[in-house]
């Protein structure tokens, strides 16, 4: 990680919300930099080169998904979503579109530092430049094509392996249903998420986890999946 | 209704009445011929009045004349010296039939008013008959269904087509039967002419084989109309059938005012219920609202104002109160909303392949501190099926069980979650081993702010839980059941699920 301070772009109308984020980030060593309509958000992302966007998606002047689409024309910038509960088709959307993660609203500062880190930690664009990931006791090594955990070798199928490796290599941030079945399944199956559940239920039990208290893959009601990143 | 016995005939043309009253005549007139020598004189004068008295029970005083007339001309011809001859030579014999004259004249038309008031009762007995036949719909017409039962007995009365439209609360007609046919647009525009006209003058002389219109009035104005057309060929309406036709307007009147009151009522009865739930919900939104912000504003003041005397512990113990207290608030926010969209008609599920593990796992998330010091035993049996159904629903109905089993046993005590398939049903219990739910409050826990009475102690409830779960498992097509925990102690809650659509198995991928 370089020694320049991180920037971080918030797109937020309420100022509460605003502040409590400046005071959160900032006392976490970023710079914040503020815009409280999607116009202006789009202008600061243009002038201000962000290393990260945090984006309310119930902006006063148009849906944050706006923002989302003009920015992607240009920009790889990773977009953290905030959203109330109960807005998960909203979410969903904003990151088929291009967001990167999202918070459901009330948050924990905890849990939205956790989110920016994972957002902002240097990692290949292209995930096939990597070819051995580890995330906290698990392990897996793509030219081999083997997974230990904790040293111990885990036998896993091809589907389950691919699943593995998707989630390994967006480790802490989330995926959705619908990018892991195109990527793992194909286009065609792009809504059968009965097969994810199926593959994902067996993947946890070869992996030793809990799935009513997950260590590994954390379900994302509604959205997807993220493969939990150790503190 | 016997209209077609021999007594009446109302349907008999004059043409008819008369040649029927001649051919009784001639008859009567050949009988006597026949008879001629055998009867005398006097019975076979009889005999010819019996036949007048007969044509003026059958059809009236004309045609009884008309037959009294063929008699006496008969007689003369055949009878009164000279014979073969209208002359009569007898001055007895004139005398005889002038009396036979004056005699049939007198009973032919004591005859033909008795006809008419036998004829007239009928119609009053066949009136009153299909008066009471519709009068009897009428008694039970509440609903729609019994209004358009009304509106074909009324029909049937009148041997017509018989509509009934209602006005409705913007004013406009609606047909009381919704799978009559439409009626033409012209029609439609005079039933609706009809119903905001000033005067009510209903048109009754119109031609058969068009609607007539006739306003329908309740006690407080104008209800809707009805409207009836006779069938092409039937007569024009005459005062028996006006008067007919205008009761049956009074009894349709009165079974649109009936359906009002009815409406009314029901209404009344909605707004008190909706009165005594916002009574109720004010209330617990009151003390559930204020009750977590007293904590947040009293922990969040003693923070600010005191923050360089307080201790370590302490300031540490106000800032978990501020955290817990707001998820407190927040979980009572989610729970209204949940409760706003089931009194709106239930939430529309929005299904899909869920693993119940999954929504277990979240559920505990949002309740991470409120089951701090639980120790909680979940189990799932390794055969349970993905389910197919919307699974934040389900989710909302086990965090509110979960937060009710630690709401309602001793802080410490453990809390287990369970779920097992039986056939196509899966069932899930939430068990705690609190005080129980004493079997006579079993039900009612599910009405909507019931709380559990406690002399004691005022449970931190907001009488929305349990209601939420009913509401939320029934648009899930389950059920929910309060039961005794194992052994005896502490209270399971049960909650069924229909598996048809869930599946352990998954197709080639």
């Amino acid at each position: 990680m370089s020694e320049r301070v991180r920037r971080i772009l918030v797109v937020d109308d309420e100022d509460q919300l605003r502040r409590l984020l400046r005071i959160g980030l900032e006392a976490h060593g970023f710079a914040v930099i503020e815009a409280t309509t999607m116009r202006e958000g789009i202008a600061r992302c243009a002038d201000s080169n962000p290393d990260l966007v945090i984006l309310d998606l119930g902006l006063p002047d148009r849906d944050g998904c706006h923002l989302i689409d003009e920015v992607r024309a240009w920009s790889r910038v990773p977009i953290l979503v905030l959203s109330v509960r109960s807005a998960e088709k909203d979410k969903v959307d904003a990151l088929d579109r291009g967001g990167s993660d999202y918070v459901s609203k009330p948050f924990s500062m905890a849990e939205l530092l956790a989110r920016v880190r994972a957002l902002l930690r240097d990692r290949p664009r292209e995930s096939d430049e990597i070819s051995v990931y580890k995330v906290g006791s698990v392990e897996l090594d793509l030219p081999r094509r083997r997974v230990t955990i904790a040293g111990r070798v885990l036998k896993l199928s091809r589907k389950e392996f691919d699943l593995l490796h998707f989630l390994l290599a967006h480790a802490g941030r989330v995926v959705t249903h619908k990018q892991l079945l195109r990527e793992i399944w194909g286009r065609v199956h792009e809504s059968d998420t009965q097969y994810l559940r199926v593959y994902v239920a067996q993947l946890r039990e070869k992996l030793g986890d809990d799935p009513a208290r997950p260590r590994f893959i954390a379900n994302e009601p509604g959205i997807g999946y993220r493969f939990i990143e150790p503190e | 209704m016997k209209t077609d016995s021999w007594h009446l005939r109302p349907g008999f043309r004059p043409i008819a009445r008369f040649t029927e009253a001649l051919a009784v005549g001639s008859a009567a007139i050949a009988l006597s011929e026949v008879l001629g020598d055998v009867l005398s004189a006097g019975n076979l004068a009889l005999l010819l009045m019996l036949a007048v008295v007969f044509t003026g029970l059958r059809h009236g005083f004309a045609p009884a004349l008309t037959t009294s007339i063929v008699c006496a001309v008969g007689m003369s011809f055949f009878h009164a010296p000279p014979r073969f001859s209208l002359l009569v030579a007898n001055y007895e014999d004139f005398v005889t039939l002038g009396y036979f004259v004056l005699a049939s004249f007198l009973t032919g038309s004591l005859a033909a008013r008795f006809h008419q008031r036998y004829a007239k009762s009928r119609v009053l007995a066949d009136r009153n008959e299909r008066l009471f036949e519709v009068s009897k719909r009428l008694t039970g017409a509440v609903s729609d269904d019994l209004l358009v039962s009304v509106g074909q007995a009324i029909g049937d009365a009148l041997r017509a087509e018989c509509r009934l439209f209602v006005a409705n609360s913007r004013g406009t007609l609606e047909p009381i039967d919704p799978n009559a046919r439409e009626l033409d647009p012209k029609d439609l525009a005079d039933a609706g002419w009809c119903f905001t006209r000033v005067a009510d003058d209903p048109n009754l002389g119109a031609r058969a084989g068009s609607w007539v219109f006739l306003r329908l009035d309740g006690h407080d104005g104008p209800l809707g109309v009805m409207g009836v057309r006779w069938p092409a060929g039937a007569g024009a309406l005459d005062s028996d059938q006006r008067v007919l036709l205008l009761a049956l307007r009074e009894i349709a009147a009165v079974a649109l005012d009936r359906r009002r009151l009815a409406e009314q009522i029901r209404e009344s009865q909605m707004t008190s219920e909706r009165e005594r739930l916002r009574t109720a919900l004010l209330s617990s939104v009151s003390h559930d609202l204020r009750t977590p912000l007293a904590g947040i504003i009293g922990a969040a003041s003693a923070l600010a104002g005191l923050e360089g005397a307080l201790p370590e512990p302490a300031r540490k113990e106000l800032l978990a109160t501020v955290l817990s207290e707001a998820e407190r608030l927040d979980r009572f926010v989610a729970n209204l909303l949940d409760m706003t969209r089931i009194e709106a008609g239930g939430p529309e599920p929005n299904p899909s392949w869920c693993d119940l593990r999954d929504i277990i796992a979240d559920a505990l998330r949002g309740l991470s501190r409120v089951l701090a010091d639980r120790e909680l035993e979940v189990d799932v049996d390794a055969g349970f099926p993905m389910l197919y159904l919307d699974g934040f629903l389900l989710e909302r109905v086990i965090a509110n069980l979960l937060d009710n089993a630690a709401k309602y046993s001793a802080q410490g005590t453990p809390i287990s979650i369970s779920a097992r398939r039986e056939g196509q049903t899966g069932v899930l219990r939430v068990i705690d081993r609190g005080r129980g739910i004493p079997t006579d409050q079993r039900a009612s826990v599910f009405t909507l702010f019931h709380r559990t009475k406690e002399r004691d102690r005022r449970i931190a409830g907001t009488g929305l839980g349990l209601a939420i779960c009913r509401g939320l498992t029934e648009a899930l097509r389950g059920s929910i059941e309060i039961q005794t925990g194992p052994g005896g102690h502490g209270t399971c809650v049960e909650v069924r699920l229909p598996l048809e659509h869930s599946s352990t198995e998954v197709s080639a991928a």
